[in-house]
């Protein structure tokens, strides 16, 4: 498959030029038709009221642009090969049309120029002749038509056998005719196709040769249309003409502005020049029209095409430049279709030059015209789909990139919880060694020396329960919330103080909403307030008290205050409340405050928050 | 906006009717202590006590309570299956849940199979009393953890994916159960929303109601959704 999608492509790339420029030579050559063929080559040319004029054929002929009718007389002489086969007779360009009789029989009539219009056949003509209209020996034609316009054409007309001339002739009005036709619609797909793509494509930085090519194929429209439409009402010719060099300047200057652009130079000021030639085609068109009553429409058309050619050296040297300095396969595709435009051009000059239109005189701009739009169209793709492969290439490796982050950031979350469930696992082994742990072994240790009254035996269980429910109650990987525990620890406390005749403030209302601390922060902070409010209510003697849990700027205050009778703080037996509170907070880096008076005690905390909360 | 009917206050108690209370609980030395709490109030009187469920329903037929006391890890039943056989046998009658710690989901849950109330095992006898005679006039306290569970489990029914909430909170539910998730006591939420105790109990009663009848209608949504019915 790809192999031959492979040679698909070379032959494409390779074999089109040469192809084109092979079927364009084999039908450029006249036929070696050797005699019996007759070539009327000298005749009597007259207009009215003008003496008789002896020319040469064809016949280029440049006149004021007044309505006149022709004549031309020819004689010539017809062997009897000639005779003895069905003969037809071959007009390669005869523009103006008319009347043609030989030996005074009517071969044909075609429209011609009159006073109200302008003919103009772009086409090759051939006449089957009927049998015994030529004679052995001397023979009469006679051709009439009208003139207009500023140049007029006779043609060279030609007798011979039909078996030779037909195929010829059809050849000739397939690529005079037909193609003209077949490559307007070309250019109009191509000109629809590029125009569209420049729409789409102008609000990024677009490259504006989709525009050009698009721009050129319409020039070439413009052209071609223009050529095919005849007759034309006399006052419209002039119009037809500057509208048609718009046309086909449109079409030659964007192709250089192209040419250049895709040798990868951006010219400016020829670009500029390049333009405000083609404003110019029609000005001086309808200038030479105007002023000078197209007497010299010659020398103007002549100047403004050299002009146009002229401009043509600048991308060409541009072109050869970047192939001299790196033949890319299109760059080379581009030179070789310059080259085969500059040929054809040339020989179409050089049939004017000579005056001998006698085969297809349009036949370069015809080959020139769909080769370019065709190399330029392919170029064009081919950019669309390297950038379009790009972009593939950089969604997948994008999309591999984000994939491969997904991977890690899952990794890391994993790791990451691992690591949390290790933390917390770690803090309550902590948690049951100094709390519950070390209550159960002390506890213990009184019992067995006997001196645990039940009552005593109680208020131990009953403190190893508060301890196991607030382990409990910070149970779980995320932070709490130290408010809600604060208040589920009021909760469960708040019968035994009450049945101690405290009446509790409770105040939360300086914490932000939520404060939420890990657990090795929250669960040793809601171990002195549980020490402290068990303190207040067993020991104290207290009738109130007020509990307030505050964020400060410094960080978190934890204060509980009493109004019971007091406790020297340096003399109390080392109860196991006071050291436990000491070392909690100690181990948190916070400070412990203890003041105690015959008024009350206020068992103070103060810890310093690593980040302190954003006030809601 | 939504029409709010503050909830009755229930009548005074009439001193010479006991509350019937019975008490089903597997553990020998909890059950003791109860029925002891139970017997030891004047305003209380035992109507039986049950180790199993199967035990409690056969007395309960027999001898229906006013207030029972269910522990959840019945040897022979989840406590819950009994709590709801009550709630839809006796609806008059009030189910307190006996747990070991009082966490939310065990709570949540016994109010969603009817419990109005709950009692930790190891409060001590005369608070069991005077707990049990509260749950009969209005209610008992929640801790406010379980506040915040009874509060999430209405607002995130937000979701379209959710079962229907047929009887969304109030306002005013909503604000009792904030200002208890806050730490405070029914007291202090009394006060501070202006109304009595018994009015506080009555709220939270209803959202004990609106919690067993939600949980009744996602489970009937739910069983509907895997095509059950």
């Amino acid at each position: 498959m790809k192999v031959w999608r492979g040679l698909f492509l070379l032959g494409l790339r390779v074999g089109l030029l040469p192809g084109l420029l092979l079927g364009a030579l084999a039908q450029a050559a006249p036929p070696r038709v050797e005699p019996p063929r007759v070539d009327i080559t000298q005749g009597q040319l007259e207009a009215e009221g003008q003496p008789a004029l002896e020319v040469t054929l064809p016949l280029k002929l440049y006149r004021a642009r007044v309505f006149t009718p022709y004549r031309l007389q020819a004689s010539f002489e017809v062997g009897a090969p000639l005779l003895a086969t069905p003969t037809m007779l071959q007009l390669g360009n005869w523009p103006d049309g008319g009347r043609i009789l030989i030996n005074g029989v009517e071969v044909t009539e075609q429209p011609t120029s009159s006073e109200t219009q302008v003919v103009r056949h772009l086409r090759p003509f051939a006449f089957v002749l009927a049998p015994g209209l030529l004679r052995a020996g001397h023979n009469q034609l006679q051709m009439d038509w009208g003139s207009r316009e500023t140049l007029m054409l006779v043609p060279r007309l030609q007798i011979g056998p039909r078996a030779l001339l037909e195929p010829w002739h059809e050849r000739q009005l397939f690529w005079e005719h037909t193609v003209l036709r077949a490559s307007s619609v070309f250019a109009l797909v191509v000109a629809l196709v590029m125009l569209g793509v420049w729409c789409l494509q102008r609000r990024r930085e677009a490259p504006h040769e989709y525009l050009l090519i698009g721009l050129s194929a319409l020039g070439w429209i413009v052209f071609n249309t223009l050529l095919l439409w005849s007759p034309v009402p006399a006052p419209w010719f002039p119009w037809r003409g500057a509208i048609g060099y718009g046309g086909i300047g449109l079409f030659a200057l964007c192709m250089w502005v192209c040419l250049a652009r895709l040798a990868g130079r951006r010219l400016v000021l020829f670009e500029r020049l390049a333009w405000a030639w083609i404003a110019l085609g029609p000005v001086q068109m309808m200038g030479g029209f105007m002023f000078t009553g197209a007497t010299h429409l010659p020398r103007v058309e002549a100047f403004w095409t050299l002009g146009a050619a002229g401009l043509g050296a600048v991308p060409l040297a541009v072109l050869v430049r970047a192939v001299w300095r790196a033949p890319t396969p299109r760059l080379v595709l581009l030179l070789g279709v310059v080259l085969v435009g500059l040929g054809l051009a040339a020989r179409e000059a050089l049939i004017y030059a000579l005056g001998d239109p006698v085969g297809s005189v349009h036949l370069g701009i015809q080959i020139l015209a769909p080769l370019w739009l065709a190399t330029a169209c392919g170029i064009l793709v081919q950019d669309f789909v390297r950038s379009l492969r790009q972009a593939e290439a950089q969604r997948a490796a994008l999309d591999r990139r984000l994939a491969e982050r997904e991977a890690e950031l899952a990794r890391l979350h994993a790791r990451e919880r691992e690591h949390a469930t290790d933390e917390e696992r770690r803090r309550i082994m902590q948690d049951m060694h100094d709390g519950l742990g070390s209550q159960l072994v002390s506890s213990l240790a009184l019992a067995e020396r006997g001196q645990l009254t039940p009552a005593m035996t109680a208020e131990l269980l009953r403190a190893c329960i508060d301890d196991l429910r607030l382990a409990i109650d910070t149970l779980g990987e995320g932070p709490i919330d130290l408010a809600l525990a604060a208040g589920n620890l009021r909760f469960r406390l708040e019968p035994r103080l009450r049945a101690a005749g405290l009446r509790v403030r409770w105040d939360m209302s300086r914490l932000p909403e939520p404060l939420e601390l890990p657990g090795s922060l929250a669960l040793p902070v809601l171990r002195v307030l549980q020490e402290a409010l068990a303190n207040a209510s067993k020991h104290a003697g207290a009738r109130s008290l007020q509990v307030v849990l505050a964020c400060e700027q410094a960080g978190l205050a934890l204060d509980v205050i009493d109004d019971g009778h007091g406790f020297d703080p340096a003399d109390h037996r080392p109860g196991k409340g006071l050291s436990g509170m000491h070392k909690r907070a100690r181990a948190l880096g916070a400070e412990l405050l203890l003041r105690s008076s015959a008024q009350g005690t206020h068992v103070g905390l103060r810890l310093p928050l690593p980040i302190p909360p954003a006030p809601d | 906006m939504k029409l709010e009917h503050p909830p009755a206050a229930a009548p005074a108690p009439a001193p010479t009717l006991p509350i019937t209370v019975a008490v089903v609980e597997d553990e020998h030395a909890v059950r003791t202590l109860f029925e002891m709490a139970v017997r030891s109030h004047p305003q209380l009187s035992l109507a039986f006590s049950a180790d199993t469920a199967a035990g409690a329903i056969e007395f309960a037929s027999a001898r229906p309570a006013q207030v029972y006391l269910v522990d959840l890890g019945l040897p022979d039943r989840d406590g819950r299956d009994l709590i709801r056989w009550i709630s839809a046998q006796q609806p008059d009658a009030s189910v307190m849940v006996v747990t070991v710690f009082g966490d939310d989901s065990h709570v949540v849950s016994s109010f969603e199979a009817g419990a109005v109330g709950y009692l930790l095992k190891d409060t001590p006898p005369d608070e069991i009393a005077r707990r049990i005679v509260d749950l009969h006039h209005g209610g008992s306290p929640i801790s406010p953890s379980v506040a915040r569970h009874l509060l999430r489990r209405f607002v995130g029914r937000g979701v379209p994916a959710a079962a229907p909430v047929d009887d969304p909170l109030s306002e005013r539910e909503r604000e009792v159960l904030k200002l208890i998730e806050k730490g405070m006591t029914y007291d202090e939420v009394a006060e501070l929303l202006n109304i009595s105790w018994h009015t506080v109990t009555a709220y939270l009663r209803r959202v004990y109601r609106k919690l067993q009848v939600n949980s009744r209608a996602e489970a009937v949504y739910e069983a509907r959704q895997r095509g059950i019915i």
